[in-house]
């Protein structure tokens, strides 16, 4: 469904990614670990357009990205939806308004339509808070799952996740971790998210990428991860038996 | 990041803007909304600002026109010298000051918290969305503004130029005429609209491409108020040189 090879992005001499490839099929979870200020979240912002390489291409069903303009990219982004690290809820429109916003813009339905499926998708994200309220009357937690229902109500095909479950309860990090299963198991949507969480992506990546300066240091199925033979996943791993 | 960098992209910021007005791609409603924020938001303050820049004008000029024996002529001066430079100098303060560092604080928030990047990932265009709304609303609400602002600092005047000078309003205005002409207040309106552009992209620009969580749209908010007020000053000699050119050419011819 997604394929990308030899991605690179530099910003003025400092190189962030390089030569970064690997593919996603339909319904699949991949994670990508790696430490801090290794290029994770860039390489999201590049699979979505909100960036452009250096060098490289990304194929989305065959039809490659890089070089898309502006306007072809709105169609895409019905497509491939990204969840940010931060909730990213419009300040000033009330919880309707954040989660109708792309209903308007990208799609054709009626307003009937809008509030049906914004009914539909705050139960599947199970808020229930008043419609009116403004993001910064609810909790983080509730932030999150609504950044996410915003961008899982436009029904993409791929969901690009950045660090969907950081500063979370864990009560939190579970219902979030659920959804992406429950996206990925009932709708097949497929999922890159970008994580520090091992314990998240043992739990429920298919496919696991481990990033290190940039480059694609080891990429796998989850369960091949402990005979990586690469001492930075190792690491992680102890992290996660500790 | 070289000052010359960021003249040049301050520069293609304004034309990008620019080419929204040409095309008419943007919403009436929001930058009416936009417009109205702005007024209200600076009205009260602009009218009370230029009460009192009218009133110590007028102490200034009393004092010294008083030794002359020149007093008549007081009010022409203060008006001349409210419409044809303090007015539009005070405006574009006042707006820079509150509006100039909201706007590109609220800006700088939406850039750092994905806001900016979520709107393009929802279909919108950040720039017609949010830019190009704002930076018309600084423009035409300063002329509101402006207007606003002269006739409270001429209301100063005539008020302080009665309890300071003993002055009545029909001696104060006796040689307005003589003082302010049409092109005093054509120029009026002139710097104020080059002080708006300024303020306007600088605020906007900034805002916009903040970076660096709280501390950059900090940052950010700092450098719209110090390179708008510096910005200001300058294009107020020019302005007010080629004013002077174009001044005497006319006596002349």
């Amino acid at each position: 469904m997604l394929r990308v090879s030899h991605l690179g992005k530099s910003f003025a001499d400092q190189t962030i990614l390089k030569n970064v490839s690997f593919e996603l099929d339909a319904g699949e979870i991949v994670f990508v670990l790696g430490t801090s200020g290794t290029g994770k979240s860039v390489l999201l912002k590049l699979l979505v357009g909100l960036l452009k390489p250096d060098a490289g291409e990304v194929y989305f069903k065959g039809q490659e990205l890089t070089q898309k303009t502006e306007a072809e990219w709105n169609l895409i982004r019905q497509k491939i939806g990204m969840v940010f690290q931060q909730p990213a809820l419009f300040d000033s429109l009330n919880v309707f308004e954040n989660l109708a916003f792309g209903l308007r813009r990208l799609t054709q339905l009626d307003e009937y339509q809008i509030q049906k499926k914004v009914a539909a998708f705050l139960e599947l994200v199970q808020i229930r808070c008043d419609l009116q309220s403004f993001p910064s009357q609810l909790s983080y937690g509730t932030q999150k799952r609504l950044s996410f229902a915003r961008t899982a109500i436009l029904e993409p095909e791929i969901l690009l996740f950045d660090e969907p479950t950081t500063g979370l309860d864990p009560q939190s990090t579970y219902a979030i971790n659920t959804l992406i299963q429950k996206m990925s198991k009932e709708l097949r949507v497929s999922s890159i998210v970008v994580s520090h969480d091992m314990e998240c992506a043992m739990a429920i990546a298919d496919r696991i990428i481990f990033l290190d300066k940039g480059e694609v240091l080891w990429q796998g199925a989850k369960d091949q991860i402990r005979h990586s033979g690469k001492d930075l996943v190792n690491q992680f791993l102890m992290d996660l038996t500790l | 990041m070289s000052f010359l960098t960021s003249l040049g992209q301050g520069v293609i910021f304004l034309t990008t803007i620019l080419g929204y007005f040409k095309r008419l791609d943007f919403s009436v409603n929001e930058v009416f909304e936009q417009i109205w924020k702005v007024t209200k938001e600076s009205a009260l303050m602009t009218s009370t600002a230029g009460f009192f820049v009218g009133a110590i004008m007028t102490i200034q000029f009393t004092l010294q026109l008083n030794e002359f024996g020149a007093l008549g002529y007081l009010g022409g001066l203060a008006t001349s010298g409210t419409v044809r430079e303090i007015g539009p100098l005070l405006i574009a303060f006042m707006l820079s000051g509150k509006i100039g560092a909201y706007t590109s604080a609220e800006l700088g928030t939406m850039r750092v918290t994905e806001q900016i990047d979520a709107l393009k990932c929802l279909g919108a265009d950040p720039i017609r969305e949010l830019v190009v709304p704002r930076f018309l609303a600084i423009i035409l609400s300063s002329f509101f503004l402006l207007g606003f602002g002269l006739v409270m600092s001429i209301l100063g005047g005539v008020f302080m130029a009665r309890i300071f000078g003993g002055i009545s309003p029909e001696e104060y205005f006796r040689y307005v005429p003589q003082f302010v002409h049409l092109g005093s207040i054509v120029l009026s309106f002139l710097k104020c609209l080059l002080f708006a552009i300024i303020l306007a992209t600088n605020c906007s620009f900034f805002g916009f491409y903040a970076s660096g969580g709280a501390l950059g749209v900090g940052r950010a908010v700092v450098k719209t108020a110090v390179i708008t007020m510096v910005g200001i000053v300058i294009a107020d000699w020019i302005t007010s040189q080629i004013a002077d050119v174009i001044l005497r050419t006319v006596v002349q011819s």
